[in-house]
């Protein structure tokens, strides 16, 4: 039996997710350095739907600011552009794959999303740890690293419930099912959509390269994968595979565990996961 | 058994033993790792204005009762089935086992 082609499919199919028009204005627009708050507030106002959702996740306890922010503006002067662009683009991301029939497929969307919002707040912690960037870019790395099985999921429900069957039957780890069945893994097709969005490059890498974090150039793919692996580990999995991956040992030395310390990031991840039910009804109310 | 836990200093008791070194703000070593804290240090440790110290807990023995040891075993062991003979990952799992153990005792 011969594989599928993925890419054949995907760029023939008829519906695949896109982000909402003014959204892509609204990154973009978030993209320049000299954004003008005001104009930029009036064109989030636009949709209000987004600004409503906006305001209810930086107000949520994720952000450390319950109930203080009241406008657009506010949020963009408190929390910075970049974390403002990460949760429209985190918003935006749940909301493309809203028509997803997961049931088809025997899984529930709240599984799927708890899977990779933990994931997300693992990031968030290895970030902080090792002092990278902004940390709420890594949770939007963390969120979007297994969108590929979402997009195989809408676009060939009927092939990929084949790949899950024998992930869940046979004991096999997603890219070994997918490489009996498929021409592309989900990693590859997560990378091949995030670069179709025209999402910055760290963002399509660390999905890409998640299962082969050393072929990434940014850090982000290194802790997406090991976030992924503690997040399973910790029994927060997407409902498909509870199998914990095998963590690259130079990547484990990199964040400075090897010689120990692994007993506190335990408990330190875990009072992360403590917000996880309230943060994924957040993203999807 | 002890293991390292990091207490506020209101929370500090005399006869503790530190669990590591103790730096102030600027780097200097205050008190070396495993001595024993006294009432008189305590109140130094809070006028320096010291605000978390690294101290050593005696691990209570058999707390947790051998079914929910096992239980945990058993989950844990399901979950890294595939990585059982990859020795930094039995590594991992112990880590989580000693973490699950801990949480499930109080």
């Amino acid at each position: 039996m011969g594989k599928i082609n993925v890419l054949k499919r995907l760029t023939g199919a008829p519906d695949l997710p896109a982000l909402p028009a003014n959204v892509e204005r609204l990154l973009q627009e978030l993209r320049n350095p000299d954004v003008d708050l005001e104009k930029l507030s009036r064109e989030i106002a636009l949709d209000q739907s987004v600004t409503v959702k906006i305001l209810r996740i930086v107000n949520s306890s994720f952000y450390g600011m319950p109930g203080r922010i009241a406008s657009l503006r506010n949020a963009v002067v408190l929390l910075g552009v970049q974390t403002v662009q990460n949760i429209v683009l985190s918003i935006s991301l749940v909301d493309s794959f809203r028509s997803t029939i997961f049931k088809d497929v025997g899984l529930s969307p709240e599984e799927f999303w708890k899977h990779t919002v933990g994931t997300g707040l693992i990031c968030q912690v290895l970030a902080q740890r090792q002092r990278i960037s902004d940390a709420s870019d890594a949770f939007v790395a963390g969120l979007l690293h297994d969108i590929g099985k979402l997009l195989l999921i809408q676009v060939m429900p009927s092939e990929y419930s084949q790949v899950i069957s024998a992930v869940r039957n046979e004991n096999l780890f997603f890219d070994e099912a997918e490489k009996r069945y498929l021409s592309a893994d989900h990693a590859a097709v997560g990378g091949w959509l995030l670069k179709r969005w025209r999402l910055p490059s760290v963002l399509i890498e660390s999905t890409l390269f998640h299962h082969h974090p050393m072929q990434a150039k940014h850090p982000f793919a290194r802790i997406v994968h090991v976030a992924d692996s503690l997040c399973t580990a910790f029994a927060v999995d997407s409902g498909m595979s509870d199998l914990v991956q095998e963590i690259d040992p130079e990547i484990w030395k990199w964040l400075h565990l090897s010689e120990g310390g692994v007993d506190e990031l335990l408990q330190d991840l875990d009072n992360a996961l403590q917000n996880l039910e309230q943060t994924v009804t957040t993203f999807m109310g | 058994m002890s293991r390292r836990v990091q207490l506020s200093v209101d929370e500090l008791e005399s006869g503790m033993l530190l669990g590591a070194d103790l730096c102030n703000h600027t780097g200097n070593l205050l008190l070396k790792k495993g001595e024993r804290l006294s009432d008189d240090t305590i109140l130094w440790l809070k006028r320096l204005g010291i605000e978390t110290v690294s101290v050593l807990v005696e691990e209570q023995e058999d707390v947790i009762t051998p079914e929910a040891r096992k239980d945990i075993e058993e989950q844990l062991s399901h979950r890294f089935r595939r990585v059982a003979e990859v020795p930094l990952m039995c590594e991992i799992r112990q880590a989580f086992q000693r973490y699950l153990e801990g949480k499930s005792e109080h």
